[in-house]
Parts: C-alpha cells; sequence; structure tokens
C-alpha cells in the first residue's frame, strides 16, 4: 500500500505540464470522465478527464457536492506515433486530473463537464461514485502514515484476505439463470499466483462471463472492513435439475506481500519489511434452492424458460414444385436462449425438410444469455398441390409471471405449382422411398357384428353329418342304377352280337328264295339289308348310321382283315349296281350269294380268333 | 320321405336362425353404436362400459362376436390398458383366426407388454399347419370340407361314369385332392371347435406375477412375469393354475392373476 502511495505522489510530481503539439487532426473527439467506482470516505482519489483534441475552457459540473476538491487540474499530455508499412498515424490525448476527497458516504453522481475544441462544446459522460465509509476496526496497515502494530510475526489472518463466492439468486427456478462470482478481498497486495481449483458447476449449464483482461482493484466495504476487491471468475449458470444444488468449495493458492514488522532505515525514512506469504484460500460452498418449474407444461414446452418473443418468417407462399421455401423462426428475449430446442413442425409429408440451421446471437448478462436465437428450415415442396403447414407453437417458462405462455405463428398455406420438369430432372435423381410401417393399431370394425354361439357349432352336429350322408347316398344309389343299366345295355349288344349271323343268314336265305324264284331287285335288296343288318349288329353302330366308309374303318380297327374288307365293299359295290343295271344272268347272282356267304363266315372266324387273342 | 323331413327340419332351422339374427340386432344396436360413437369422441373409458354391457349381455345368451371383442379391445388398448386390450384381441380371434385387422392390433399390443419371451423352437411345419388351421374358424372350415366333399363326389362321378380317358384322368387326381381336403378341413374344424370349447391359454392381468414352483405360496418363485403375457394353462389345482410360457418353462399361479381367453 505504501509503495503504491509513494508511486502516486512522485506522479504527481512528474505531471507539470509537458506539452507536445500535435499536427493531427481528428475529425471525431471524445471526452471522458473516469474515475474509480468506490472510495473510502476521507481519502484521496483521482477524477481524470481524458481528450483527444487540445481543448480550453474546461468546466467541471457546477454541482460537485459530497467531494471537495484538493488538487487540480494538472494537465497532461500525450501523443504516439505509430509507422505502420511506411504508413505514419499518430495519436495525441490531453488529460485533465483533479483530486478529489470525499465527505459523506454514500453514492453520488458528478454530472458530465464540458470542454470547448475549436469554438464546439462537448460534454463528458457523468461518473457514479460510492463512498463508503472508513474501517471499523483500526488496522495499522490501511493507513500510509499509520505505524504498524504487528509484531515481528509475518502471518495472514482468514480476515486479511479470502475469497467470496457470490451468487446472484439463491431461489429460483429450473433453468434459470443466475451469476456466480468469484471475489478476491485483500488487504495486502498479491504478489503471485499459485495453483487456481475452482470448482466445479455440477448439475448446471455454464457460461464464462468475460471480465476485463485489465481489471482495477475497486475498494469494498465488507463486514465493517475496507477491502481492495477483484473478480476473478465470474459465470452465469442455469440449473439443469430441480433440489438443492451445492456448488463445492474452490481453492486458490495465492502470495501476499505482508509486512513482516522489521524495519529498516533508508533514504526515505523508516520502512517496514514486506515478506511473501503464500496462502491457500478456499471459497466457501453455496446451496442453491432450485424449484422445479410448473407440472401444467404445454405440448409443446421444449425447455424455454425466461422471456421470449417469438417472430416467425416464411420466404414464401407460392412456388414451384423443387424450389425451396425458408422458414425462419426467431426467438428474441433473455432466458436461457442456447437450451431451447427447437420447436416441432409438422411439415406436410412429401417436402423435402433439411435439418435446420441455428444461430445463436447472445450476450450474457446476469439475468442470462439475451439476444435472437434463429432457426432456419429449409424445406423444399416435391409435388405441386395446396399444403399447409399447421400453426407452430413456441411456449415458454415466464418468470416474472410465474406461468407458461404459448406464442403462436400463423398457419401457413403454400401454393406449389407444377415444377419445370427439365430442372426437376437435372437437379433431382429418383429416389425410392420406403413407405412406413403402420405403427398404431387400426380401427374399430364398423357395420354389424356376426355372432357366434359360444357351445354349438356345425362341425359334428346332425345337420352337418347330412350334409355327407344324403349326397353319398344319393351318389350311390345312382350308381348302383347306373352298373344295372349298363350291364343290360351290355347284355343287349352280346346278343345282338351273337344272333347277328343267324339274322344274316335268315336274310340270306330269303335272298336265295328269291334268287330261285329269278326275282332279281328283290334278291339284291335282301342281300344288301342282310349285310347292312349284320354290320350294324356286328360293331354296334345304329343302322343309319352306315356308311361305306365308317364300316370299312371299323372293321380294320376291329381287326379284320384287309382282303375281307375289300371282299366286303366289292359286294356292297355289285349289289348297288346290279340294283340298276338291265339284266343279270342267273349264275352272276349264285355267285355273289355264296360269295356272301363265304365272307360271313370268314369274318365270324377272324372275329372269334380275334377275341380269343 | 326322408328327404322331405330334412327339407322340413331345415326350414325349421333356418327360420329360427333368421328370428335370432333379427331380435340380436335389435338389442346391439343401441350398446354397441353408442360404444362406437363414445370411441370415436375419445371417450375410450365410457366406450369400455358399453362394450362390456354389450359383451355380458350377448354371453348370457352364450353368444361371442369377434368385432365387438375387437372393438373393446381397441377402446382398452387407447385407454392405456394393455393387458385387457390383448385378451379381447386374443377371444376376437379365438372366433376369427383369419382376421388380418385383429392379427395386426393384437401383435401391435404386444409390442407394449413388459416381458419379452423368446418362444422355444418349434418345428416349421407344426407351425406352418397351424398358420394354414387358422386360416378360417371352425364354421368355415365345416362349410370348407362339405364344399370339397361335394367335388369330391362330382369327381368320382366323373371318374366312374366318363367313356373319355383324359377326363376319368383328371377326375381321378382332382378327386383324390378334394377327398384329402375334405380330411384335412375335418380336422382343422374340429380343432377350432376344441379350441373354443376348451380353452386353454389365459393372460396375466396383474402388473407382476411371481410364479412359484409349487401351488403354495410359500414356495420358491421361479420367476416373474407381468400383464399381458399369454400363457397356456396346463393344470389346475385349487386355486392354481399350472402354466407353461411360450420359452417351455412351467410355473404355478394364483388363478385370479389369470384371466382365461
Amino acid at each position: 500500500m505504501k509503495e503504491i502511495r509513494n508511486m502516486l505522489q512522485l506522479k504527481n510530481i512528474l505531471i507539470v505540464s509537458l506539452v507536445v503539439f500535435a499536427f493531427t487532426a481528428h475529425a471525431q473527439v471524445t471526452f471522458r470522465a473516469s474515475a474509480p467506482a468506490t472510495v473510502v470516505k476521507g481519502q484521496q482519489f483521482r477524477l481524470t478527464y481524458t481528450l483527444n483534441k487540445e481543448g480550453k475552457d474546461l468546466r467541471l459540473p457546477s454541482n460537485m457536492n459530497g467531494f471537495e476538491i484538493l488538487f487540480g487540474p494538472s494537465v497532461s499530455t500525450s501523443y504516439s506515433q505509430q509507422t505502420v508499412n511506411g504508413k505514419t498515424t499518430s495519436e495525441s490525448s490531453v488529460s485533465y486530473t483533479y483530486i478529489l476527497v470525499a465527505d459523506k458516504e454514500g453514492t453520488y453522481t458528478i454530472g458530465p463537464a464540458s470542454v470547448k475544441v475549436d469554438g464546439a462544446t462537448y460534454t463528458s459522460n457523468s461518473v457514479q461514485i460510492k463512498v463508503i465509509s472508513e474501517e471499523n476496526i483500526p488496522k495499522g496497515q490501511s493507513g500510509g502514515g499509520n505505524p504498524s502494530t504487528r509484531g515481528g510475526s509475518a502471518t495472514l489472518s482468514s480476515n486479511d484476505a479470502f475469497i467470496r463466492a457470490i451468487v446472484s439468486k439463491n431461489n429460483i427456478y429450473e433453468q434459470e439463470g443466475f451469476t456466480v462470482t468469484f471475489r478476491l478481498y485483500t488487504t495486502y497486495n498479491v504478489t503471485d499466483l499459485g495453483k487456481i481449483q475452482f470448482p466445479e458447476f455440477e448439475g448446471f449449464m455454464v457460461e464464462e462471463v468475460d471480465l476485463p483482461a485489465n481489471q482495477q482493484m475497486q475498494i469494498e466495504n465488507f463486514n465493517g472492513r475496507n477491502y481492495y476487491t477483484a473478480d476473478l471468475r465470474k459465470t452465469l449458470l442455469f440449473p439443469q435439475r430441480s433440489g438443492k444444488i451445492t456448488i463445492p468449495s474452490g481453492r486458490i493458492e495465492m502470495v501476499f506481500s505482508v509486512p513482516s514488522g522489521r524495519r529498516i532505515e533508508s533514504f526515505f525514512g523508516s520502512q517496514e519489511v514486506m515478506v511473501d506469504v503464500k496462502k491457500a484460500l478456499v471459497t466457501n460452498p453455496v446451496t442453491i434452492d432450485v424449484k422445479p418449474l410448473p407440472a401444467d407444461k404445454p405440448e409443446s414446452f421444449t425447455g424455454a424458460v425466461g422471456q421470449f418473443t417469438f417472430h416467425p418468417t416464411i420466404s414464401t407462399q407460392q412456388t414451384r414444385a423443387n424450389e425451396p421455401i425458408t422458414l425462419t423462426l426467431e426467438i428474441r428475449g433473455t432466458g436461457n436462449l442456447k437450451l431451447i430446442q427447437n420447436p416441432k413442425i409438422e411439415f406436410p409429408s412429401n417436402f423435402e425438410v433439411y435439418d435446420p440451421t441455428v444461430d445463436n446471437k447472445v450476450q450474457i448478462t446476469s439475468n442470462g444469455l439475451s439476444g435472437t436465437k434463429k432457426i432456419q428450415y429449409l424445406v423444399i415442396p416435391r409435388y405441386e398441390g395446396k399444403y399447409t403447414i399447421p400453426a407452430i407453437e413456441f411456449s415458454y417458462f415466464d418468470l416474472s409471471t410465474r406461468a407458461y405462455k404459448i406464442l403462436k405463428s400463423p398457419e401457413y398455406s403454400i401454393e406449389v405449382a407444377k415444377g419445370d420438369p427439365s430442372k426437376a430432372n437435372a437437379s433431382s435423381y429418383i429416389n425410392q422411398q420406403n413407405v412406413k410401417v403402420e405403427d398404431d393399431i387400426r380401427f374399430l370394425k364398423i357395420g354389424q357384428p356376426t355372432f357366434h354361439s359360444k357351445n354349438e357349432f356345425f362341425v359334428g352336429s346332425f345337420v352337418y353329418w347330412l350334409w355327407y350322408i344324403i349326397p353319398l347316398a344319393l351318389f350311390i344309389c345312382l350308381y348302383v342304377v347306373y352298373r344295372k343299366q349298363a350291364e343290360q345295355n351290355a347284355n343287349v349288344a352280346l346278343m345282338r352280337n351273337r344272333q347277328a349271323n343267324k339274322v344274316a343268314a335268315k336274310r340270306l336265305k330269303m335272298a336265295d328264295k328269291f334268287l330261285k324264284e329269278h326275282r332279281k331287285e328283290e334278291f339284291y335288296d335282301e342281300v344288301l339289308r342282310a349285310l347292312w343288318g349284320y354290320f350294324s349288329d356286328k360293331l354296334s353302330i345304329p343302322l343309319a348310321q352306315l356308311s361305306r366308309e365308317n364300316v370299312g374303318a371299323e372293321l380294320s380297327k376291329q381287326g379284320v382283315e384287309e382282303s375281307l374288307i375289300t371282299t366286303f365293299m366289292q359286294i356292297l359295290d355289285a349289289c348297288e349296281f346290279a340294283r340298276y343295271a338291265p339284266a343279270e344272268a342267273d349264275h352272276a347272282m349264285d355267285q355273289l350269294y355264296d360269295k356272301t356267304i363265304e365272307a360271313i363266315g370268314k369274318m365270324e372266324n377272324q372275329l372269334k380268333t380275334n377275341g380269343k387273342k | 320321405m326322408k328327404t322331405k323331413s330334412i327339407h322340413t327340419a331345415f326350414t325349421i332351422l333356418l327360420s329360427s336362425f333368421l328370428f335370432f339374427f333379427v331380435s340380436v340386432s335389435a338389442q346391439s344396436k343401441t350398446g354397441a353404436e353408442a360404444a362406437e360413437e363414445a370411441y370415436r369422441v375419445g371417450n375410450f373409458k365410457k366406450s369400455i362400459e358399453l362394450y362390456e354391457g354389450v359383451v355380458a349381455q350377448h354371453l348370457s345368451e352364450g353368444k361371442e362376436s369377434p368385432e365387438i371383442y375387437y372393438n373393446l379391445g381397441n377402446a382398452y388398448f387407447r385407454d392405456g390398458q394393455i393387458a385387457q386390450a390383448i385378451l379381447n384381441y386374443e377371444r376376437a380371434l379365438l372366433l376369427d383366426p383369419g382376421d388380418g385387422d385383429i392379427r395386426h392390433n393384437l401383435q401391435f399390443a404386444r409390442m407394449r407388454i413388459e416381458d419379452k419371451i423368446d418362444a422355444s423352437g418349434t418345428f416349421f411345419l407344426s407351425n406352418w399347419v397351424r398358420s394354414v388351421q387358422n386360416i378360417f374358424n371352425s364354421n368355415q372350415w365345416s362349410k370348407f370340407a362339405i364344399v370339397s366333399f361335394f367335388v369330391f363326389l362330382l369327381c368320382l362321378a366323373g371318374y366312374l361314369f366318363s367313356r373319355m380317358l383324359w377326363l376319368k384322368k383328371t377326375s381321378f387326381y382332382v378327386g383324390l385332392f378334394a377327398l384329402l381336403l375334405t380330411i384335412v378341413a375335418n380336422i382343422f374344424a374340429f380343432n377350432q371347435k376344441n379350441l373354443r370349447l376348451h380353452r386353454e391359454t389365459g393372460i396375466v392381468m396383474s402388473a407382476a406375477a411371481s410364479i412359484k414352483t409349487s401351488p403354495d405360496i410359500n414356495s420358491k418363485e421361479i420367476f416373474q412375469l407381468h400383464a399381458g403375457t399369454k400363457v397356456k394353462i396346463k393344470g389346475t389345482d385349487a386355486n392354481w393354475y399350472e402354466i407353461q410360457i411360450a420359452n417351455g418353462s412351467v410355473g404355478w399361479i394364483p388363478k385370479e392373476l389369470v384371466e382365461i381367453i
């Protein structure tokens, strides 16, 4: 502490108007006020106004209540010139420094100051300063002039330096964001850092909050003592489950510069010797009470907690087949933006849907992530027609009203015109799609139900057997009748066959009688009749169906010799011819008669031998 | 004389059947249709109640309907009572074993139960025969048998009375086949009848049931079954069933935990 104070005094001496002329003329004029955020009552601090041009007539705000100006302004000018690749840029700035002291505790605002640059007036920002009380416990090391009351020991009590884990909220809902800050409180200078071991955040989604790279030490009054503080780590946490979740303690080793109690005489006077003390600081464990989200979740709830607005847009509602449509869902607001799952959209089944692209533009705030989440769906309708995309629902748990809210997009109706076939052929290949397997039960059976008797069955019943017995009985009767008939028929044929010879002989006897009486026509008629009748009986062919041809064919089938058949044919021809011939000798008739008897006899023999075979 | 008496018997039978049918349809109109209406609007509990009423009413008359069982099964399924749904689908299937809808819904419901039992290997031919037998129910098979018997008689006539050789040949083979069909169809018809008369399968209805080594509450537990599993009942002893599950394991279960299909 003493060193810092020495440096400050040295600086004050050095700032004795070091004026450098600046040639450059910047278009932009910046005029900024800066002061520490927290000061201790009765202690000096600096208020600095920085201007990047040369100005004049700096006027402080008229109302500076709560502060007393001890010294100032001291003006310092800095100039820097840079040459990069032969191009020279230069910057200059002027800073006006006042040294103030606060009289009372409280929070004060120093209003904007004004300055004139080239005739124009610029005003600075206003600065808020918190003034804290002096320490209650008088401590030697807080003031530069106070002599140390310590003895020779160079130790560090847990009150001198510690790390607190500060949570922004203790009692929260699942998925509600809150911050944990690990803040170092120290009354000594930190000279070195050892092993750093922050606790694991189990059960949380963690977002690191970026801290400024070189932050100034702030002064904070804690438990009646003023400490220099610095934030070591700040994280935004989203609890992923409900219940009491404990953040365990972390452990950080630090080396502090602690007065040893020995004094040495030096040029500047009597000084205390500082020694380095290594100490492990353990953070306090923190228990967070996480409430579960209420049970009446809407169906479309996908875990969004916070405060959001929903902005769905569609690129076009009238398109042609195979031309893409972009559906953009923008969720804006504060909450667990990154953890929100994409709302479900039921696209028509023959739209080709690509995986959505999700773009998170978020800033980390102490309440959660705020910004926008942009979900873009690219869909390509493959076939023409009218389609509708049902209203897309986005629901979230509103932390301010502690209730679920449902936001809905309009229902989009899309008209798809016939696409350019050449384009379709060029850009898409035919891909066969599997028809989905049915994955639900089928619908009710509609219509009159059929009824089955529980204990009575057709099979085995009396009627059932009748269905077999009656047709079978009928069939057997039919068969018996048929057999008898067939038997009788067979007998008749046999008889006729057997008697054919006798009948023929009888007929020929008649012919013989006509021959003796020289009745030529009757003779031939009788011979013909005898022959045809014989064939009819023998071959079982009705008389009317007999002809020269089928007799010949049938005879040869029965195995009658070819020469005999010819003889028969000759006889038939002769008879037919002689019937109409004018005259015929008796001996020719005799001859024909003998020939016929002989042929029939021969045939009888042949048929007998064939039958025996 | 004989044919005449059969004829009169037939007409009596037919008319009584017709009367039956008319009276039944008049009664079922209110119950079944109201149940269907309740199902359509999503009031499955009400639908179940109404269908159960229809079933009970017809059972008291000694009749069952596969469609009513199937619809009742659907209502149970939608209401989340899978075991009851399976029981009713099984009952429907017993009455109409060839129905594809019933089979599909039963299979779908079976995927929702807890027990997964690997069926012990059965000979493919017996599976094949069983699946053929399940094409028709008893009455359908018996009608099929009669038709094939008539075909057989026709072919016999063709064989005996025809003079043409090709007709004789075809009649012989077709007739032989028809005779075989008649015999097989009769076997199937009687089998189906027996399946319905002696119902030897059941569905586990309690959420969890422990299967014991003997019909005694203090005996050792062999395995556990859950609601919806089909078991074959091999025997009974007082208040216990001896059951066998698809993988061949046998054990005893209290009667009240099982519902006979």
